[in-house]
């Protein structure tokens, strides 16, 4: 036996301590066959109950000794294997109650053929390239009117406005309503000159990454039968991020609220509808960073008032509230001290539907470092409107890179819950959730459910019911965040509901 | 006892004494680096993790520190702690390796932990104090320990930034007034800078006193001076992004630019944009087009120049060097085209672009004889370098450039607008009212130009 150990032996190059251990078990083993066969021939009394009992004791000790070999092999070789470190962020289940299938969208992707003669030499080609995933802003909207939803998307580095039509085999079909845009930050559709048809009030940034410059404008896409002829409405201003449009000064037409964003200088306007397509623009509030501005009666007096989120170091909620006439008090509706927090978005809702308008708050830009992960204040506010402007702040909800919110009946019992999109989070583990959904169980929101982890660096969201089934389907868009870790994913995901799981 | 079962006793017992050895170290190797993968990710990046990991001695703690710090600059924060806690296997961690942990914790949202690292750090009195006297007071306002974060701020008051979040805090717990003492100081050592007038506007508006917070907000409107904002951790981690990946052969091409050595300058650029495949730096293709241009080498810049319109978009920037390239080329008509294209959008990264496309453009017309053109452009051009005037306040000159511009382009309503709000910041009131007229002439409803009028109204030089 010894003889075959020492074969085998040579015959491997640098045995592991792993392949010694079992070699000597193999040893053993022989050794307790023909140690059994002697006894066996030497001793037959012995044969019966003794024997087998005997045996099994012997066999116990191999398995230890094998056992405790294998096992020391292990913490031995332990030191030459690289060990794979679990996330130690929390992955939320997905739930029962409700599950979703994905579908990608591309975005078109072609220069103007009269820029191409400039960009390379007669008898040179282009090399075609890919463009950076920069989705600032999905919505679901039937804009031709024709009970049907489209999806209508800001496209910031194809300089684009698209609206995606669906197609009666449920596929999409691309649209491109405007281009060379630059930097469309936000789309608001709206009959602006009440002619009956949909027109669209685009947000320009002007620059997706920091900028104090004056590169931002307002755009208003008139259609024309189809067509969309641009027109600014409002330029010689920072970067632009949100237009909506309301009555604001009671008079009847539409008048438009303007979030300039900026960098470290911003603010809110409100744009004064003078008819004949002019508007007089006013300042509201000289803040920088602010995001979006829904308009809502919020102290329900019978006029529509501002809010927005005042980001960069500040991160405060602001309420302005209206006189009726335009006139407008600003009130600080919350803030916080912690300016790492990285307000990302506001959306109005009656959340608890108790005739108030709430405020939904995404917290979890923090893209300061290059690589930004998940806090724990990460997630959403909700900035509840207790009425006669008192507003009460609570974190519902739990996502890493939090950036966009919306509220909806996800699960059909009647209450709104909550979903958000998440920017930045550990990527390198695929468990990891872009977009989960919390539910609302009697006014409390305790469980998150993951809906999906791919695509990656989502950063806007909407719900609707596309398909007619009743069951809210969802629709958000990339922004690829340069040199982080994050696996190739497609810009735009739709998802659309299944209801149960099977 | 057989012979047997006497030899399986004795492995036995060797095997336990063997486990007994390994629990208690007493061979226990040392473990191994984690598993380090960076999904996408860049090339050059990629080897150098490579490279590091390679040279890595795990008997030595500085070694473990050297890898988190790479993976905690890199994003791999788990990996990043795993190596702090080998480090802290092998030894007590030092004030640096201290200072490190509570980062790295930190930047995972373990700010308790961190909070207990940075204030070991702040204890140990030693050279790194201050750094953690400033990370400590951070991640106590991440924590919203507003009376903890208050006396960490205090305690930590020499940086800018700190005296910032000082003010702000004291502004809104109603202590606007010591805010502003506060403020004053930072504006004797750094007068032009925007954040602090600005901030102290807003606590004169918590004060309630408007037509102060209004001076500030204006004031603050054409400073541009920024107030350094990064903390010990940012400058370190920017070092990083400068010493591995695509980031060191940039920095490496700027030596060489510095040196004079152009043909190594191009070589390390080159290098960097290989390095930083299969993603993309915008400003790394961008300079090196520049490189290639300056060295007469168009041919070679137009393919990146396409391939940053192509990836990011059109912009301003990208044109005028597009335009400097046909030029180049010897094609001016083509150079003209791609000037034109880039007066379609604004310059924000670059933003004399603005004024040297208008410039460009007006010497072309020139050449061509197109007189019209070349005044309009003139004109924009002036308009154009008004603009950059009034951002750093050299209000002198803005009125010098709006004033040749509206000579110019006397039907342009932004031209008046800028003159007239250049001459109210010179105390010209009544040239102020005149040029907020010509603009409300030409575009009725241009409302920051009635703002304007309306606080000129009622007096006179």
């Amino acid at each position: 036996m010894p003889l075959e150990v020492r074969k085998l032996k040579r015959s491997l190059p640098e045995p592991t301590v792993v392949e010694i251990l079992s070699l000597s078990c193999k040893f053993l083993m022989n050794d307790t066959q023909s140690q059994a066969v002697r006894d066996d021939r030497e001793q037959p009394a012995r044969r019966g109950l003794g024997s087998s009992t005997s045996r099994i004791i012997d066999s116990f000790l191999l398995s230890l000794v094998v056992g405790l070999a294998v096992l020391l092999a292990g913490q031995w070789n332990a030191g030459d294997t690289r060990p794979r470190l679990d996330s130690p962020i929390e992955a939320h289940p997905r739930s029962t109650a409700v599950s979703w299938t994905r579908h990608s969208l591309q975005l078109p992707h072609q220069l103007d053929p009269q820029l191409l003669d400039l960009l390379v030499r007669p008898g040179d080609k282009l090399l075609p390239r890919e463009q950076e995933a920069r989705v600032t802003h999905v919505q679901f909207v039937d804009f031709w009117q024709r009970g049907q939803q489209d999806i209508l998307v800001c496209d910031a580095s194809g300089n684009q406005v698209v609206l995606y039509e669906r197609q009666q085999d449920e596929s999409w079909k691309a649209l491109v309503l405007a281009d060379r845009l630059q930097v469309p930050a936000h789309a608001t559709v709206v009959d602006l000159d009440q002619d009956g048809d949909n027109d669209v009030l685009v947000s320009i940034l002007g620059d997706i990454l920091p900028s104090d410059e004056l590169i931002g404008s307002v755009i208003l896409l008139e259609n024309q039968d189809g067509t969309f002829k641009q027109r600014t409405l409002l330029d010689d201003v920072r970067r632009v991020a949100d237009v909506q449009p309301a009555d604001l000064d009671g008079d009847g037409d539409i008048d438009l609220a303007v979030a300039v964003f900026g960098y470290a200088r911003g603010g809110i306007l409100w744009l004064e509808n003078r008819g004949e397509g002019q508007f007089r623009d006013h300042l509201v509030l000289d803040r920088p960073g602010v995001i979006h501005v829904p308009v809502a009666d919020y102290d329900g007096d019978g006029d529509l008032d501002l809010a927005t989120i005042v980001s960069q170091d500040e991160e405060e909620v602001w309420g302005l509230e209206n006189d009726g006439q335009g006139n407008f008090t600003p009130r600080l509706l919350y803030f916080t001290h912690n300016f790492d927090v990285g307000g990302g978005g506001l959306v109005k809702v009656d959340l608890d539907q108790d005739g108030k308008m709430d405020l939904l708050l995404s917290q979890g830009d923090n893209l300061e470092f290059g690589h930004g992960w998940p806090q724990p204040y990460h997630g959403c506010v909700w900035v509840r409107n207790l009425g006669n402007w008192n507003f009460s702040a609570d974190q519902i909800g739990s996502l890493g890179g939090s950036y966009a919110t919306r509220a909806g009946d996800m699960d059909q019992d009647g209450d709104l819950d909550v979903v958000m999109v998440s920017m930045s989070n550990d990527w390198t583990d695929p468990k990891n959730p872009t977009i989960v959904w919390v539910e609302n169980e009697q006014g409390k929101f305790t469980r998150t459910w993951t809906i999906d982890t791919r695509p990656v660096e989502l950063i806007t969201l909407d719900l609707a019911d596309i398909d007619g089934d009743g069951r809210l389907d969802l629709v958000a868009g990339r922004l690829r965040v340069p040199i982080t870790v994050a696996p190739a994913a497609a810009p735009i995901a739709v998802w659309t509901s299944k209801g149960a799981s099977p | 006892m057989t012979r047997y079962r006497q030899l399986v006793l004795i492995l036995l017992a060797l095997e336990l004494l063997a486990a007994v050895a390994i629990r208690t170290s007493a061979f226990n190797r040392p473990a191994a680096l984690p598993v380090s993968e960076l999904g996408i990710q860049e090339d050059g990046l990629l080897a150098d993790m490579r490279q590091l990991e390679a040279s890595h001695d795990p008997a030595s703690p500085h070694s473990w520190l050297t890898m988190a710090d790479f993976y905690s600059t890199f994003g791999l924060l788990p990996q990043a702690e795993y190596c702090l806690q080998q480090a802290t296997l092998l030894g007590p961690l030092d004030e640096d390796g201290l200072m490190f942990q509570g980062i790295v914790l930190s930047r995972m949202g373990q700010l308790v932990q961190a909070q207990l690292s940075f204030q070991a750090v702040v204890d140990a009195a030693g050279e790194r104090q201050q750094d953690a006297r400033v990370e400590l007071a951070l991640v106590l306002l991440r924590q919203e320990d507003v009376a903890a974060a208050e006396t960490a701020l205090r305690a930590a008051q020499a940086e800018p930034l700190i005296k910032l979040a000082l003010a702000r805090l004291l502004i809104r717990t109603d202590r606007a007034e010591e805010a502003i003492q506060l403020l004053d100081q930072m504006l004797e050592r750094q007068p032009g800078a925007m954040c602090v007038i600005q901030l102290k506007g807003w606590a004169y508006e918590a004060l309630g006193n408007d037509r102060l917070a209004r001076q500030q907000a204006e004031l603050a409107q054409r400073h541009i001076q920024l107030t350094e904002m990064r903390t010990s951790t940012r400058l370190h981690e920017r070092a990083m992004h400068q010493r591995y990946g695509p980031g060191r052969y940039l920095v490496e091409s700027g030596r060489h630019e510095q040196a004079g050595d152009v043909a190594a300058t191009v070589a390390s650029m080159q290098a960097a944009v290989e390095a930083m495949k299969p993603l993309w730096r915008y400003h790394y293709a961008m300079r090196l087009a520049v490189l290639q241009l300056n060295q007469q080498q168009a041919q070679l810049a137009l393919p990146y120049l396409a391939a940053v319109i192509q990836v990011e978009g059109e912009s301003a920037e990208m044109w005028d060097l597009i335009g400097d390239a046909w030029q180049q080329l010897e094609d001016p008509q083509r150079a003209r085209k791609a000037w034109l294209e880039g007066t379609r959008y604004k310059a924000s990264k670059s933003i004399v672009v603005n004024q040297l496309l208008h410039q460009k453009l007006a010497e072309s017309y020139q050449l061509a004889g197109d007189k019209e053109q070349a005044d309009r452009h003139a004109g924009l051009a002036f308009f154009e370098r008004g603009r950059l005037a009034w951002r750093e306040n050299d209000v002198r000159q803005a009125l010098t450039s709006y004033t040749e511009a509206v000579g110019l382009l006397p039907e342009n309503a932004s031209c008046w607008f800028h003159l007239a709000e250049t001459r109210r910041a010179m105390n010209d009131r009544n040239g102020a009212r005149d040029a907020y007229q010509q603009c409300l002439e030409l575009a009725a409803e241009h409302g920051r130009a009635h703002l304007g009028l309306s606080l000129t109204a009622g007096s006179s030089n």
